[in-house]
This record gives structure tokens, C-alpha cells and sequence, in this order.
């Protein structure tokens, strides 16, 4: 006969924790949904159902913003992986990566808004870049780059603070990486780029892939770096909410553009936590 | 076991109340002596016979300052100008002893957002803040009033924003504290003869490409600013929105003027983030020519964040212009107090001290004026703004119909 299994009491040793997921993530986020459908407005306090945000939202402000965070999420991503990777590399090589390593990770620990403050000042009409540019006589008259429609400003200001942020990952896993293996492989008569391409990539391209979605999602969900570097328009989705929310005082609206936030980035938190354990079992070898 | 599992229970208990305490509010010590010997809620803080703010308003000006006196202390909301407010704040100290002037100096959405969120609390942070923007807190009927016909010089202040600020009709619910208009700023080392006519704006644009700078409408004034100054000169003036409370289609038919006047002059128009990035692109050199707002233009010259030599000016086509007013939260924590000083704000003193710092006009029109960035005579183009109605149209308008079509 089978013993019926007890209620273990120390399971709610889970509540202070479970607790505040509930209270501050699913509440609030129940909340955002509920605003979607016009329920708990912000400001009236008015509650009644209506798909009327929802008819709305997929606007061409929305497309356009949609399209633009898309476009410099993805970039700002690739491009810091780009510049990482080969940094990790020579950088683990390097006899100074004791102090050069610290050093990188300065602009980690820089709020974002502080960070592109300090880009702003670089790319700036007067900036560093074009005062550089016209001493050089390549410019003869100061390039606008700061809240260009292309975003190149806001996926520079991304790059400078993801770099250091990918590196802390990436660096951790080419150390990860056994000498034995390497050695082994030069034994066999490997040299350098086979070194790199047959062992240290694959085994680190799992730790790659992981930084790439964890830097999307951050840039995604930027509101900071996009506010002040950004173009008028498209703004991107973060800034959008927020004049939606505070100019249009269209909270309906808001609450949507938000919950389409959220699905992108739990879409890319399954893709994460799929892949990571994909590559955890071996990538299916 | 059973002990483990009592342990257990224990633990979690403690720690489950732990983080309950953590998420309660201030609400717990409402009421208890502060480190001044101060209280926290409006029934403990005045005498038992101590009156709200309906009130208030049929009692004697000696009668509201004593129950201020009793209630011990006003905390008092602005965004701008810190220096000019601890001014305020020791010469309203000095007027009246016993009432202690708080000054709380921060962003002014965070403010907002603060006000709208305490708005069905009984105790609010602010007794009385500065108002920019009405509409959010209006709608969320955070103000009592109407205040204005209790102030002793309610005659005196300006009568237009008595009434509406930004085209928003409030009915004497906020009280004018100071005026300022909107303009044009020029480099007068690059543009020796600015424009006054709308067509010779449009032919300086036309030779100036990407020169002229204007601030996103949803980002700042003065690019509402002169959206309106365009709305009134290319689509029959302003005259026929007045008194409107909801928009008419019909009067906005020929708004695709004002739209397509603003599409073909998009390369040539550098939209800018904030009014102060309009004027600190100016200094910079990339603009020679912004719309802007007087008592903005004034700090910036102040500050050094803009050359000295910059020139305002509202040219003959007209350009509106508002102010900022003052309001009391319906749940103001020192009520007497918060309606002295909203009466304080007004008086002679108070308006002569915001002019001597900010520079602005003040909000009474009996007050003489000294050392602005705009001459009186200029007032002469001064426009009014349209009702809010058409302010959020033609905002919406051009994201819609310029900067989507355009891009």
C-alpha cells in the first residue's frame, strides 16, 4: 500500500521569496494586462473592459517603434558580441589582463543614463569625434549624429555598456576552457586557428549565445540610453509607452505596448532558458 | 520530525511578517510626533476646531494664519529656479513666524506622477506645487478649488490664466504665479535680421536649411509653441477654436495645410528632444535660429549655459504665451498653511522676488517688470493658446501626419 506523502511545513520557507515574485512581478504585471483592457486606469481610476486599446495599438507609430527597437536591439547585440569575442581572446592571452580587465568593466557599473551622457558628449555637434574629424580636415562642416533617424548613437552608447557586461561572461568561459584540451590538440599537430576554431569555439559559442539574448533583452526594454541619444522618431518601444502613457495620457494604450513588451522578452527568456539547457546536455551530441 | 517541521513553521511565519512590515506603507506612523516634535496627519496636527480646506475659504486671513500656526509647517513643490524659492522661503518664514516653509525642489513628471498616485490618499506630500502642464492632475481631480477669489489680489492677477493655462479650463483652481511667452532666439553673430513675417520665416528656413530648431510638441512648450504660431498664420488664425471643449472636425479641415507646410520643410527643420536642447544646440552653433520660451532663454543666459548675447524677440506673426500657476492638493496635510502661502505667492513681495530671480513676468499685471529678456512693446504679438482640445490634436497631428509620413 502506497503511504500518503505528508505535507513538508518547510515549504513555506518559499513564501518571503515567492512572496515578493508574487507581490511586485505577477501582481504588477497582472495589473499592466488589466490596463490593457481598461481597467484600473491610472489616472481616473475608472475601470471598464474594452478592447479598444488593443484595436489601436498596432498603430504606425507602434510599427515604426517596434521596427526601430528590433533593429538596434539586434545590432547592439551583434556587434558587441562581435567586438567581445576577439577581446576575450586576446585578453586571455594577455599578461595585463590583470588591470586591463577591471578596466573594461568600468563602463558595467555606469548607470545608462550617465553612460550616454558621456557618449553624447563624444558624438556631440562640438564633440570629440568632430572636432577630431574637422582638425583632420576629413569633415568640413560637424555631423549631426546625435538623435539620428538610423540610431547609430543610441546602438554606440549600447555596444559601450554591453561590451563589458558580455565580457564578464565570455572571459569566464575561454578560462573555463582546459589547457590539457588545448594542449592535446597541438600535440596533434593543431596550430593556432584550429585551436580556435575546432575547440575553443564550439566550446564556447553555448556562453556566446546566451550573452547575445541576455544583451538583446537589455537593449530591448531600454528606456534611458533611447531618450537621450535616440531619433524624434521612430522612438523606440520604451518611449513610446511612456508618451503614450504621459502625453497622449492614453494609459489603455500604454498598458498594451507594455504586456507586447513583455511576451517579446519572455519570448526571449524561454529561448534563453531553452538553449542553455540544450547546451548544458551537450548540445544534443 | 514534528520538531523540524514546528522550526519550520516558525521560520516561515517570521519571515513571511517580516516581508508583510516591509511592504507597508507610511500609514503606520501617521499621526506620531516627527523628530521636530511635528505630526504627520492633518486631524492631529490642528487644533480640534481646526477647518478643511471648503473651510477655510469663509474664514478671516487672521483666522487662517493662526490655524497655520497650529499646524506648524507648509511643504511646497517646484521643479526650476532652487535659489529664488529659498528666497521665497525665508522671506514667507519671516512673514509669518511660527509656519515653517519646506521646500521640495524635483522633477516635475515624477511630481505629477506622485500627486496623481497620493490623489485618493487622505494625507499628501505637497501642500502647494508649481504647475507647468494641468491636464494630468486635473483629470485626476487632484486640486481643490476653485482658490483664486480667496487671494487678496485675485483682481490683479493675470485674468486669462485665471482662467485656463496651455488652453486648459481649470476656473480658478490654479492661481497665475508668474507669465511667460513664447519666441524666437537668434545667434545675432549669424542672423543680422530676423524674421518677423511668417513669410520671411519661411524664405530664412528655405536659405538656412536645418539652421532653424524647433522642440518636439511632446517634449517641450515651445514646440507647441510654434505649432500655434503656424496653425494661426497658415489656417485662419486661432479666434475660431475659442470656447470650444471638445474638438470640431470641421474647423480642423484645413489643418493639412499646416501639415504639409511642416512635410515640405522637414530637412530643412531640425526637431529637437526638450526646450533646453533647442537652446543648448543654439549654443553650440548647430542652430542659429529656435523657438523658445522667455524665462527659459533668461536662465539659460544666466547660467552661462547659452552666449550672453543671444536675442529674443516675439516676432509680428505671433507667438502664445502662458505661465505657470500654483495649486493646492484636496489632500494637503496643512491646509491653512498651504492657502497662506498660496495667498504669500501672490502678494507684492513674493511677485517682485520672482522677477528679480527668474525674470519672468509675474502673475500679477500690477507689478512692474525689470530686466527681462523681452521688451512690454513685444507683448503686442502675443497670442492666445488654442483650448486643450486642439493642443492634443495638433500634438498627435505632428507625429501622424509629419514625422510618420515623413520618415
Amino acid at each position: 500500500m502506497k503511504k500518503k506523502k505528508r505535507f513538508e511545513w518547510g515549504y513555506l520557507l518559499l513564501l518571503p521569496g515567492l512572496g515578493y515574485i508574487g507581490f511586485f512581478v505577477v501582481m504588477s504585471a497582472g495589473i499592466m494586462i488589466a490596463q490593457s483592457f481598461g481597467m484600473y486606469n491610472a489616472i481616473t481610476g475608472e475601470t471598464a473592459f474594452t478592447l479598444e486599446g488593443w484595436q489601436g495599438v498596432f498603430s504606425k507609430s507602434f510599427v515604426d517603434a517596434l521596427g526601430f527597437t528590433l533593429r538596434t536591439s539586434v545590432l547592439s547585440a551583434l556587434i558587441s558580441i562581435a567586438v567581445t569575442y576577439p577581446l576575450a581572446l586576446l585578453l586571455q592571452k594577455s599578461k595585463a589582463r590583470k588591470w586591463l580587465l577591471p578596466l573594461i568593466k568600468i563602463p558595467y557599473f555606469v548607470p545608462g543614463l550617465v553612460g550616454s551622457f558621456l557618449i553624447v558628449n563624444l558624438i556631440d555637434y562640438h564633440g570629440l569625434l568632430n572636432e577630431v574629424l574637422m582638425l583632420l580636415h576629413i569633415i568640413s562642416e560637424p555631423l549631426r549624429l546625435r538623435n539620428d533617424a538610423n540610431g547609430i548613437a543610441v546602438i554606440a552608447i549600447h555596444v559601450w555598456k554591453n561590451v563589458p557586461f558580455m565580457m564578464i561572461i565570455m572571459f569566464s568561459a575561454i578560462e573555463g576552457i582546459r589547457q590539457d584540451v588545448k594542449d592535446c590538440a597541438r600535440n596533434l599537430g593543431a596550430n593556432s586557428l584550429q585551436v580556435l576554431w575546432h575547440i575553443t569555439i564550439p566550446l564556447t559559442v553555448s556562453s556566446a549565445l546566451v550573452s547575445v539574448i541576455l544583451t538583446f533583452i537589455r537593449t530591448f526594454n531600454d528606456y534611458a540610453i533611447s531618450s537621450t541619444a535616440g531619433p524624434m522618431h521612430p522612438m523606440s518601444l520604451a518611449n513610446l509607452m511612456k508618451t503614450t502613457a504621459y502625453s497622449y495620457n492614453d494609459w489603455i494604450t500604454a498598458g498594451c505596448i507594455g504586456v507586447l513588451m513583455t511576451i517579446v522578452t519572455v519570448i526571449f527568456m524561454v529561448l534563453y532558458t531553452v538553449l542553455g539547457k540544450y547546451l548544458q546536455n551537450g548540445g544534443g551530441k | 520530525m514534528k520538531r523540524r517541521n514546528l522550526a519550520a513553521l516558525a521560520m516561515a511565519l517570521v519571515m513571511l511578517c517580516t516581508l508583510l512590515s516591509g511592504c507597508g506603507g507610511k500609514n503606520g506612523s501617521a499621526g506620531k510626533p516627527d523628530a521636530a516634535g511635528k505630526t504627520d496627519s492633518p486631524a492631529s496636527a490642528a487644533p480640534a476646531e481646526a477647518k478643511d480646506l471648503a473651510g477655510l475659504m469663509d474664514v478671516s486671513w487672521e483666522e487662517i494664519y493662526a490655524q497655520a500656526k497650529a499646524e506648524g509647517s507648509v511643504t511646497f513643490f517646484v521643479w526650476h529656479d532652487e535659489a529664488c524659492y529659498t528666497e521665497i522661503a525665508k522671506a514667507f518664514e519671516a512673514a509669518y513666524p511660527g509656519v515653517a516653509f519646506d521646500l521640495v525642489v524635483s522633477d516635475a513628471s515624477a511630481a505629477v506622477d506622485k500627486m496623481v498616485a497620493e490623489s485618493s490618499q487622505a494625507a499628501g506630500s505637497f501642500d502647494v506645487t508649481v504647475v507647468n502642464s494641468p491636464q494630468t492632475l486635473l483629470e485626476a481631480n487632484v486640486f481643490y478649488g476653485p482658490i483664486v477669489d480667496k487671494l487678496e489680489n485675485a483682481a490683479n492677477l493675470d485674468q486669462a490664466l485665471c482662467h485656463a493655462q496651455e488652453g486648459y479650463i481649470h476656473n480658478g483652481y490654479l492661481a497665475p504665479l508668474y507669465r511667460n511667452q513664447g519666441g524666437l532666439l537668434y545667434n545675432p553673430r549669424n542672423v543680422s535680421n530676423p524674421p518677423e513675417t511668417w513669410e520671411e520665416l519661411e524664405q530664412w528656413i528655405d536659405e538656412n536649411p536645418q539652421k532653424f530648431g524647433v522642440c518636439h510638441p511632446l517634449q517641450g512648450g515651445s514646440g507647441g509653441v510654434f505649432l500655434l504660431a503656424a496653425l494661426d498664420n497658415l489656417c485662419g488664425g486661432l479666434e475660431k477654436y475659442d470656447g470650444d471643449i471638445e474638438a470640431d472636425e470641421s474647423k480642423m479641415e484645413n489643418w493639412e495645410t499646416l501639415w504639409q507646410w511642416l512635410r515640405d520643410r522637414m530637412d530643412k527643420i531640425t526637431i529637437t528632444s526638450s526646450n533646453n536642447d533647442s537652446l543648448s544646440r543654439l549654443n553650440q552653433g548647430e542652430l542659429d535660429l529656435v523657438a523658445a520660451w522667455d524665462d527659459g532663454t533668461y536662465t539659460a543666459i544666466s547660467n552661462g549655459e547659452l552666449f550672453k548675447d543671444a536675442a529674443f524677440y516675439v516676432p509680428e506673426f505671433g507667438m502664445p504665451g502662458g505661465g505657470d500657476t500654483i495649486g493646492i492638493p484636496k489632500n494637503a496635510k496643512h491646509p491653512a498653511a498651504a492657502l497662506l502661502l498660496a495667498n504669500y505667492l501672490t502678494s507684492d513681495e513674493a511677485q517682485a522676488l520672482i522677477n528679480d530671480f527668474q525674470h519672468a513676468y509675474p502673475g500679477r499685471v500690477d507689478i512692474a517688470v525689470e530686466d527681462t529678456v523681452i521688451p512690454v512693446e513685444d507683448f503686442e504679438n502675443r497670442t492666445n493658446w488654442t483650448p486643450y482640445c486642439y493642443k492634443r490634436a495638433y500634438s498627435l497631428g505632428f507625429v501622424s501626419e509629419v514625422l510618420e509620413k515623413a520618415s
